[in-house]
């Protein structure tokens, strides 16, 4: 089997997300479905519900009171942001201690998660993107083909160090030399695996290269999610945010800048409001891991 | 680095500067320390009298697009983090003709030419600071498409940049 082709297949080895997961997202498309339903799935996941009840009380979701219940939970911050956090707390239940391919422990790959994820969704409230578009989601599981991918960089770190600062490769075109395929690739067989929405999909495999999906290509247009997750990365790199061994060797799409449309200053504004909640939300796994 | 300097490096407390943030301190067991800057800028104070070293980490060039965050949070913009380090250097009894001032950070991402430029703007913001007030910077390691963690030891002023997995004096 080749190098790739056992990439494609380790995928199959990582861990899924808990079936809880899965039925709140089901309950999430039904419209019949009640508070009382969602309550029922979360109790019956203790994990699920310990790390979901730390994650409410994180000043990000700003609340006023602590939230000390599931029932509280589910009428504090409604269906659709409890559906968001438990895919969270389970995401932060199956990383591994570390991602040795980008030189970074797990509590930095999560800084990075959420500060995409919570710079998505100011990005897509911001321009006023369908309230349907969960920017959050989106953003916090754009790398999880790194999870694969990381274990086969760790062997060849060499390389990959000598093509980006040697011969000045972006870094996701020095991973897709090396390995034959690169995370963006491999993340969407991982967001097919686990069931992901169809947008997440989109999103995991095209935030390098939104301008490449179909039919885009032009300036215009209207932006959607990939535009969104694809400069929220950007900007979390540029920011520090949970830097890894690319260091700012990316590329930013400037088909995905044009059609978002928003000014730098503007985006800087954005970035200035969010960086208390992405501090808060890194540190909320460091308390359901115990610091890794 | 010789073994004994080492060891002696090694007793060393970090003081972390975080993301928009800053800190002083004239404890020489102290090195003040920042991470992963990338379009952010370190700006590394030090006055070698009274061996005082201060350093901010600021993330945006002006407080104009966030004005209750920099009321907040000042040391997260140039315009109003800058002036605030050099106040809490003044507090520690440093004159300002006596610090020596080095400048860190401001990198950008490759493809970044035209587009977002923050670290080239906080770059310019603060030079033009510092040029008002007369201040002149002794050392510089900016742009490029580097993350940099900075080193500050409060012992002798020495300045470290690791990038790469290399670290330099400054």
């Amino acid at each position: 089997m080749t190098a790739t082709l056992q990439l494609f297949a380790d995928i199959d080895r990582l861990p899924t997300l808990p079936s809880s997961v899965a039925r709140l997202s089901a309950l999430a498309r039904d419209e019949r479905s009640s508070a009382r339903d969602y309550q029922e799935v979360i109790t019956h996941d203790p994990a699920l519900t310990t790390n979901l009840l730390r994650l409410a009380n994180s000043a990000f979701f700003g609340r006023p009171r602590q939230v000390t219940s599931v029932r509280q939970a589910v009428t504090f911050l409604g269906t659709k942001r409890v559906v968001e956090v438990a895919l969270a707390a389970a995401f932060s239940g199956v990383l591994p201690e570390a991602l040795p391919g980008y030189g970074i422990q797990a509590a930095t790959f999560w800084r990075h998660c959420v500060a995409v994820a919570v710079l998505s969704e100011r990005i897509a409230d911001d321009r006023a993107l369908s309230k349907d578009c969960d920017g959050f989601t989106c953003g916090l599981l754009h790398d999880i083909g790194k999870l694969v991918t990381s274990a086969y960089l760790a062997r060849q770190t060499g390389e990959i160090m000598e093509s980006i600062w040697g011969q000045r490769q972006v870094f996701i075109v020095a991973e897709h030399q090396i390995l034959g395929a690169d995370h963006a690739e491999i993340g969407a067989a991982v967001a097919e695996k686990w069931n992901l929405p169809e947008a997440v999909c989109a999103v995991v495999r095209w935030h390098h290269s939104p301008s490449r999906r179909g039919e885009r290509g032009a300036e215009d247009g209207e932006a959607d999610l990939v535009d969104v997750v694809h400069v929220a990365d950007c900007l979390a790199h540029a920011f520090g945010f949970g830097t890894d061994i690319g260091e700012l060797s990316r590329e930013i799409d400037s088909g995905a800048v044009g059609r978002i449309g928003a000014p730098v200053r503007r985006l800087e504004h954005i970035v200035g409001e969010a960086a208390a909640e992405i501090e808060d939300l890194s540190a909320v796994f460091v308390d359901i891991r115990g610091g890794s | 680095m010789g073994q004994a300097a080492n060891v002696a490096r090694q007793q060393l407390a970090n003081l972390v500067v975080g993301v928009a943030d800053l800190q002083v301190s004239d404890d020489p067991g102290r090195v003040i320390v920042t991470y992963a800057l990338g379009s952010c800028i370190a700006l590394c104070l030090y006055d070698p009298e009274r061996r005082v070293g201060g350093m901010i980490h600021y993330m945006l060039p002006m407080s104009s697009v966030s004005p209750e965050k920099a009321d907040a949070n000042p040391a997260m913009f140039a315009d109003t983090g800058v002036p605030l380090l050099f106040q809490r250097m003044f507090d520690y009894g440093c004159g300002r003709d006596s610090l020596v001032v080095k400048v860190v950070g401001g990198g950008a991402l490759n493809g970044d030419s035209d587009m977002f430029q923050i670290g080239k703007r906080n770059h310019t913001v603060l030079r033009k600071l510092l040029w008002k007030n007369r201040i002149m910077i002794s050392a510089e390691d900016v742009g490029g498409s580097k993350s940099r963690t900075v080193r500050l030891f409060v012992a002798d002023g020495r300045v470290v940049v690791s990038s790469h997995g290399q670290e330099e004096d400054l």
